[in-house]
């Protein structure tokens, strides 16, 4: 793909990007523009190839995933160190956000990481779950794994208010 | 797909089109600033001093195990293993031991036994050849 083509391709996935980058983020929005920087600037030196061996958004959505781990790893060793607690603590749901949307999102933090992420790719991405084994670089066997249980614990989870 | 699908679909959805809405611009995000958001970060006295202590530990415990024992070099230490014998060596040398340190010799001269002559041609008791 040329570079023009690149840049059209991600501005037009831009959206879906960053909703995936702030899921990948625990919601915090610095950190996922940050990562979603960083992740545009690896692809589009170069850093990130796309083989074709997936769709462009299948790709996109692993590079933001790898580069929100490497996020996290970094800021969790500088905070093991420093005093900074702003990186980690948990964007605080404010009594404007609507209340079901602060259901979802404690109940989707309550769930295993992999069961996480793949409800998110599948039903807010838009992902097959083949894809999203193949974002997450996984196989599809354990994506289906995770996608079965993180649905039956997240409906157990939404159902009793998120207490359970 | 289920109903249970369909709700969580219906609900996932929902969140992101919000966390899209909420998106900055493509442009916006590629041309951030990427100064480093150094302004909350603060030494505290007491982690820097862990840290240091830990540090100085690591470093006693690598020269504690790498010591050769007793301040000898690993050559000095070598040929000392070579010339040690053991303090119970003594318990190995057993009565008629030094039998085993040679090869026994027999004599040719007759052996005599009850007053008979064992040497060949005497046979008889009291027969000289």
């Amino acid at each position: 793909m040329a570079s023009g083509e690149i840049e059209a391709e991600l501005e037009r996935l831009h959206g879906a990007g960053f909703a995936w980058a702030l899921a990948c983020c625990r919601h915090d929005r610095e950190e996922a523009s940050d990562v979603l920087q960083t992740s545009y600037l690896k692809i589009l030196d170069g850093r990130a190839a796309f083989a074709g061996r997936s769709s462009f958004k299948t790709f996109l959505f692993g590079v933001i995933l790898k580069t929100a781990q490497e996020a996290r790893r970094r800021n969790a060793l500088r905070s093991l160190l420093l005093q900074n607690w702003s990186r980690r603590r948990e964007e605080p749901a404010t009594s404007r956000e609507p209340e079901d949307r602060i259901a979802l999102l404690s109940a989707l933090a309550r769930l295993a990481r992999r069961q996480r992420e793949v409800l998110d790719l599948v039903f807010a991405m838009g992902l097959t779950v083949e894809e999203a084994a193949q974002t997450l670089a996984i196989s599809v066997g354990s994506a289906r794994v995770h996608y079965d249980r993180g649905k039956k614990r997240l409906a157990r989870l939404l159902g009793s208010g998120g207490r359970s | 797909m289920s109903e249970l699908d369909r709700e969580l679909a219906r609900r996932l959805a929902e969140l992101r089109r919000t966390d899209e809405a909420g998106a900055p611009s493509f442009r916006q995000v590629l041309e951030r600033p990427r100064a480093r958001r150094a302004a909350s970060v603060t030494w505290s006295p007491l982690r820097l001093a862990l840290a240091a202590s830990a540090l100085v530990f690591i470093a006693l415990v690598a020269l504690l195990v790498h010591r050769p024992p007793d301040g000898l070099s690993v050559a000095q230490g070598v040929r000392s293993l070579a010339e040690w014998k053991a303090p119970t060596d003594s318990l190995l040398r057993t009565p008629g031991s030094e039998l085993f340190d040679s090869v026994p010799q027999f004599s040719l001269a007759p052996v005599t036994v009850s007053g008979e002559s064992a040497h060949p041609g005497q046979r008889k008791k009291g027969v000289s050849p």
